[in-house]
This record gives C-alpha cells, sequence and structure tokens, in this order.
C-alpha cells in the first residue's frame, strides 16, 4: 500500500507535482469509483473536473505508463505495463494473473508483436474494473517500447469474433495488421494456446487489415 | 443425466451444459443448488482449497457467467487439480454467491485432508479425468 503519498497525475499517476491533467483526473474519476471518492474528499474542485469531463471514451492518451497507486481501489495493487511486460510482449492487468503470465509465454507468430490482455468483442479490460476501447490500446501500444509498427497479435478473447470489432478497429487506429481470436482463448502454463468455447479449441486467429473488412 | 451432489461418479466438476455449445454433455448447474447444504460448508476452508491448486488452463472469466445468477467474475478462470479432482474454479463465485454444492464425495475427501490441496505432480495429471467436452 502507498496510500498516504501525494499522487498527481501528469498523463500518468505520479508523485510529483507537476502538469497537473485535471480533465484526465476527472475522466478517471468516472472510471473508478474509489478514486472518485478518493479525489471529492481531497479537493472539492474536483466535482467540477468531473462534470467537464465527458466519458471513458475521451480517454485517449491517459495513463501510458500504469505504476503502482495508493488511491481508491487503485490502492496497493500493481498492474502489468509496457515497461514491465516479459520481453517481446505487452500484458495489461494484474501481474498474478494465470492468464497473463502463460499467454505471455506463448511461441512469438513471425514478427508479430504480442499484446495480452482480456477481451471481449468490442473492448478489453485495462485492469479488473477498466474496459477500454480500441483507440486508449492504440495509444497505449503506441508508447510501448516494444512497438516499432510490427503487426499486433492479440492474445485476448474474443477481439477477433466481429468483423468489425475490436481487432479491426484497432488495426485501422494503429495503422497495421492485427491477428485476434475469433472465440475464447486459453492459455496452458507452458504457453500452449487454444482457441474455442472449451480448451479443446477448434477455432483459430482471425487477420484484420487496416481500412478493409476481414 | 440426473446427477447431483449424491450421485456423482465423475472425478471432474464445474462444466455446464449451461454455457452453451461444447458443453451439452455437461450436467445442469441447477442440479446442484443447495443452499441448505452449503451453508453447512466450511467456506472459507472450502474457497481457499479450490483456489490455490494446480492450473491446468486458463482464461478470461467474464467468458462464463453464472448461469444462475448472471454474476460475472472480472478476472481469469482456470481449470484446476487437486492431482485427483478437475475443477472449473468459476464454481469458486457461485459457491459464495448461489448456493451451489459439489458432490458430497468430493466434499468430505477434501475435508478428510484439512482443506490442504497437497503436492500435485506430472503423474496426477496426466490420470485425470477430463469432462466430455466438444470442441
Amino acid at each position: 500500500m502507498t496510500t498516504g503519498l501525494n499522487l498527481y497525475f501528469d498523463g500518468a499517476i505520479t508523485t510529483e507535482r507537476n502538469n497537473y491533467d485535471w480533465e484526465s483526473i476527472g475522466k478517471l474519476m468516472y472510471a473508478d469509483a474509489g478514486f472518485r471518492t478518493e479525489m471529492l474528499s481531497r479537493n472539492p474542485k474536483s466535482a467540477d473536473w468531473m462534470s467537464n469531463a465527458s466519458s471513458m471514451e475521451v480517454m485517449e492518451g491517459l495513463m501510458p505508463v500504469a505504476v503502482s497507486s495508493g488511491v481508491g481501489s487503485w490502492a496497493g495493487t500493481r498492474f502489468l505495463s509496457t515497461n514491465s511486460a516479459a520481453s517481446g510482449a505487452i500484458a495489461y492487468g494484474n501481474v498474478n494473473d494465470p492468464f497473463l503470465i502463460y499467454a505471455q509465454r506463448a511461441k512469438p507468430y513471425e514478427n508479430y508483436l504480442d499484446v495480452v490482455l482480456h477481451g471481449s468483442p468490442r473492448g478489453v479490460w485495462y485492469r479488473p474494473d477498466m474496459m477500454i476501447d480500441h483507440r486508449v490500446l492504440a495509444n497505449l501500444i503506441r508508447n510501448s517500447p516494444q512497438f516499432a509498427g510490427q503487426p499486433i497479435r492479440l492474445l485476448s478473447c474474443n477481439t477477433g469474433r466481429l468483423a468489425d470489432g475490436f481487432a479491426k478497429n484497432l488495426s485501422n487506429a494503429l495503422g497495421v495488421g492485427v491477428r485476434a481470436p475469433e472465440d475464447i482463448i486459453w492459455a496452458f502454463p507452458d504457453g500452449k494456446l487454444s482457441i474455442g468455447p472449451t480448451y479443446i479449441g477448434g477455432k483459430s486467429f482471425v487477420n484484420f487489415s487496416v481500412g478493409i473488412k476481414k | 443425466m440426473d446427477y447431483n451432489m449424491n450421485n456423482w461418479p465423475f472425478q471432474w466438476f464445474g462444466f455446464w451444459k449451461e454455457y452453451g455449445i461444447g458443453y451439452e454433455n455437461c450436467p445442469s448447474m441447477h442440479n446442484f443448488i443447495d443452499i441448505e447444504a452449503n451453508s453447512r460448508y466450511n467456506k472459507p476452508a472450502l474457497i481457499s482449497y479450490l483456489k490455490h491448486s494446480s492450473i491446468l488452463v486458463t482464461t478470461s472469466g467474464a467468458n462464463f457467467p453464472s448461469p444462475i445468477s448472471g454474476k460475472v467474475g472480472n478476472k481469469e478462470v482456470s481449470i484446476k487439480t487437486d492431482g485427483k479432482w478437475l475443477w472449473f474454479d468459476a464454481i469458486i463465485l457461485s459457491i459464495e454467491f448461489d448456493g451451489l454444492v459439489i458432490p458430497t464425495r468430493w466434499y468430505n475427501e477434501i475435508e478428510a485432508k484439512g482443506f490442504n490441496c497437497g503436492t500435485v505432480t506430472e503423474d496426477m495429471i496426466a490420470g485425470l479425468n477430463w469432462p466430455p467436452l466438444n470442441s
């Protein structure tokens, strides 16, 4: 727990008081009830910041790097980020999540960059109680040191299920090809992956290209 | 299949036909709801046992809402084992909130072990009884 530290924002949560990003704080207050309570108790003006922030959709640009936090439901939780993921992959979520751990052991596919997180046909989970859209993930990937314009393999359930769903939109947002599972993805401790409604598999990855439906 | 907590000849558990495609040969979770029996469990010890056993394979909990309450886990869910039994740990939420019971034979074994899973070996894993799922 880091409760008691003075935490501020300058695009990411930080302990340094510079470049306050009140708009981002307001947006995050929408997304996280614990953080909202904390901010309202710290500064009455934060109610105005929140009322000026319209929705999570405009969180693009927020939190390029996640750090340990001492506020609200973030308290004491470490999140995987571009800086702490295993070499050759990016993962977002709780560091102890076995899905993220095992999926990062997957055999690489060609020159694709693996991005590992829990997902759905229309959104992905940046952390267990925060779903983000393709624009936010695109921004996070763009800010990752592992990303150098290579195509992306999403190890994230159902993100390739829809022709106009998450993977397609991510491909357009990033301007690179995206390969994503058309069903649930299962990860074994040795890094083996299977795709399907059960662990037996039977489904596959789907390729999405910029500007063209699959 | 007319299975229930006192009539369960298998050593796998927690896969329900309500999950849909691929799970057609599994029982209904409704046959394993017994709020009175559930209330007699040493629930903290049982849940700890179910949570801290060996993982065989894992995925996202959001794919497996409770067939009873619709409650969705917001973390991973895993197929786990204690070396003899194999289970889908989405059952943990249902034991906590839906009145789900596990096979009596299994609960008695867990209780007899003092809710201590012990070491799971590769030989044990090789001998596990897996559910009849379809791809």
